[in-house]
């Protein structure tokens, strides 16, 4: 017998063996995962995603955004209609993208987008946000590039990322680290020393200038006029040492000037509330306590317009 | 040089091929730390003169491969080895892919009659090298990559660090450097064992060691035989006078740290280890009651061991000696503050659990045999890859040794 044909036929056969047994284990975990652990949480950008493609509720006022977003506006303290679909590190094009798939919806209800002051932007925020939708044409048009080519094979795409999601269930079921409420997860804890020392950075440190990416304002312009829907653009609460770190803040002044013209759009601006320290997780993001204050000032204001609908008890 | 008939002509090829080695090594690796000294000293006699750094860039494994040539070179000087005259097949035994970056550092007696082998395609060498490759890879990305993430953010930032975080990521630092270089090691031998190449195993569970020469038969063991054996032994070893034999030590381990890396915190942490195999020596030789009590006592000589090499690790992971004073400072100043936040680092507390977690598995990994001589290799393959897969972290970080 030939030693080289034995051999490859025995190694043909171990793998044979081990790669099959391998990849319906895995593909099976991936599947309860995904179903218990990744879609059965509320905070996790992947759920929110999930939630937005496949989940139509007529009465939800949806809050899209970045952190600001997520870790700003609690839902229930706005309205009970509310939800959270603010993503930790995305920028316009998610927004954009969650707004574009909320238009093609059959709902009459506002819609709050938390506009950020550094300008219109490009973010995608963690790779484990698309991993579910790997295979969605739709989100593999927009995100897909980000990808490995490892996260798009069933059985192995959620190498590194099974901790990230656990995590994310983690805290809403036991709310440990952070405060959850409809998709919003708010910063328990305050480390004031490393926020005074961020504070104090700032105010060292060389301004940047704000561009706004040209492409995505358009797109702004085009989905807020192909509504009646109203779109509610709130700048969150933040830092007044922030505003040391910008050139020229007036590009956005100029932004809100542009599509305040349109009659279904309007603009609350908070960053001028001078909030106390206590308040804030970072010079950019308001924490728990912040984020009450915050989102009962928001409600109110938003009342004072009868935008939002009356609950019905 | 092998045929050179003259000593006197034996010695210059030596030197010559000692100083191309070692000062191609030097210029790459220890010029910047030289000129950084050198205008220290220029600095605080007011001598208004800086040398300029040359910022070369590190070759990869430059550490490595210098010395694997420069053991073939001492072993034909010294008659041990016959000269290789097939000029590819000593190129593949300094170049050889899987050991290349970050050892073993074989020997060329070991290796070239290895290269010389037929490759087959043998099952028992596939198995077995898959199992040696997929355990490296549980303790590079499972253990390794996941302990860094504590470690770094806690050394990050040392000012804001709690006493008790500091304690736990100088620990988690000694398992994590464990696990990164001893992964590498176990991925490179699976490699060479794919071709049929045996190549030497450089890590034996050092961290189980019950005294400080057991420890360096366990830990990097490529390196430490390389040093005792063109180092010390030649310096004289231990067969010479007391005083002499700790010379011989101290300075072994010395060049030993300072072969790590261009920083004095490298060359202490070889220093402490040196201050420990003297000590241990000495106090072998000392007949008291309590000593000989603590001598047969083998799991608290381990934790003493480890918690010794845990104080030299913090010299080895510090970014300088202020750094290094910062963290015991630290430790021996305890500040008792047990915030949960702080003692979870950035990264929370399920990072922390499943850093914990790993050094776990590390740990019932160690109930396998120590050459991996399983019943069942598909078993500890398909065990071994779902835990990577579940457990592991997408590479964020290189190998440590890559550096040196």
């Amino acid at each position: 017998m030939n030693l080289y044909t034995s051999n490859f036929k025995k190694i043909a056969q171990f793998i044979g063996v081990v790669l099959p047994l391998f990849f319906l284990v895995s593909i099976c975990v991936e599947y309860f995962f995904e179903k218990e652990i990744i879609f059965g949480n509320k905070i996790s950008g992947a759920s929110k995603i999930n939630r937005m493609l496949n989940v139509s509720d007529e009465n939800e006022i949806p809050i899209f955004g970045s952190s600001r977003a997520q870790g700003g506006f609690v839902p229930d303290l706005i309205s009970a209609y509310c939800y959270n679909y603010g993503i930790d590190g995305t920028g316009d094009n998610v927004i954009l993208f969650f707004l574009e798939n909320e238009l093609k919806k059959e709902k009459n209800t506002p819609i709050i987008i938390n506009f950020d002051l550094n300008g219109i932007s490009d973010g995608y925020g963690d790779n484990n946000n698309y991993v579910p939708f790997s295979n969605n044409k739709a989100i593999d048009e927009v995100f897909g590039k980000r990808l490995f080519f490892y996260q798009k094979i069933s059985g192995i795409k959620y190498y590194g990322e099974f901790e990230n999601y656990l995590k994310y269930y983690l805290n809403d079921i036991f709310n440990l680290t952070k405060k959850t409420n409809k998709g919003g997860s708010f910063e328990l804890n305050v480390d004031t020393i490393s926020l005074s020392k961020e504070i104090k950075k700032r105010k060292r440190k060389e301004k940047y200038e704000i561009i706004n990416n040209q492409v995505l304002y358009e797109k702004y312009i085009e989905l807020i006029k192909s509504t009646n829907r109203n779109i509610i653009f709130v700048v969150a609460p933040i830092h007044q040492s922030y505003f040391y770190s910008i050139e020229n803040i007036e590009i956005i002044w100029s932004f809100f000037a542009e599509i305040e013209k349109n009659e279904n759009v309007f603009i609350f601006n908070f960053s001028k509330e001078n909030y106390s320290n206590n308040l804030f997780f970072n010079t950019t993001h308001i924490n728990y306590e912040g984020a009450k204050i915050f989102s009962k000032s928001l409600r109110d204001s938003l009342s004072k317009y009868y935008i939002l609908p009356q609950q019905h008890n | 040089m092998e045929q050179s008939a003259k000593q006197k002509n034996k010695k210059m090829y030596l030197f010559l091929s000692l100083a191309t080695n070692l000062g191609l090594l030097f210029s790459f690796k220890y010029l910047d730390f030289f000129i950084q000294n050198t205008n220290s000293v220029l600095d605080a006699a007011h001598v208004d003169y800086q040398v300029a750094y040359m910022e070369l860039l590190l070759p990869v494994g430059i550490s490595f491969y210098t010395f694997q040539t420069l053991s073939y070179t001492i072993d034909v000087y010294n008659g041990k080895l016959k000269a290789e005259t097939h000029f590819g097949k000593f190129a593949v035994f300094v170049s050889f892919w899987p050991q290349l970056v970050a050892g073993p550092i074989e020997r060329a007696a070991h290796l070239l009659p290895e290269l010389k082998k037929r490759i087959s395609l043998k099952y028992e060498n596939i198995v077995w090298g898959t199992s040696k490759i997929i355990y490296g890879f549980f303790k590079k990305v499972v253990i390794a990559d996941r302990l860094s993430l504590y470690v770094n953010s806690i050394y990050g930032d040392v000012e804001n660090a709690s006493s008790i975080g500091i304690i736990i990521a100088s620990v988690f630092f000694a398992f994590q450097i464990y696990c990164d270089f001893s992964g590498y090691s176990d991925i490179a031998i699976g490699s060479a064992k794919l071709l049929g190449i045996d190549l030497m195993e450089n890590f034996k569970r050092p961290y189980l060691a019950n005294s400080f020469s057991d420890f360096w038969k366990r830990w990097h063991i490529s390196l430490s035989s390389w040093f005792r054996d063109y180092v010390y032994i030649p310096l004289g070893g231990n067969r010479t006078f007391v005083w002499k034999w700790h010379y011989n030590l101290f300075i072994t381990f010395i060049i030993s740290g300072f072969w790590h890396g261009a920083n004095w915190t490298f060359i202490i942490w070889g220093g402490l280890h040196g201050i420990y195999q003297i000590i241990e020596n000495i106090l072998k030789r000392i007949n008291l009651r309590s000593l000989n009590w603590f001598k047969k006592q083998l799991y608290l000589r381990q934790i003493v061991v480890f918690l010794l090499v845990v104080f030299a690790w913090i010299f080895f992971r510090a970014t300088n000696f202020e750094q290094a004073t910062q963290v015991l400072a630290k430790i021996i100043y305890f500040d008792y503050d047990f915030s949960i936040p702080k003692i979870c680092g950035y990264k929370g507390p399920l990072n922390l659990f499943l850093s914990f977690f790993g050094i776990g598995l590390l740990f019932l990994s160690y109930q396998l045999d120590i050459n991996l001589k399983l019943k069942n290799h598909k078993v500890f393959i398909l065990v071994g890859l779902l835990v990577i897969l579940f457990l592991g972290k997408n590479g964020e970080s290189e190998f440590i040794y890559f550096q040196f």
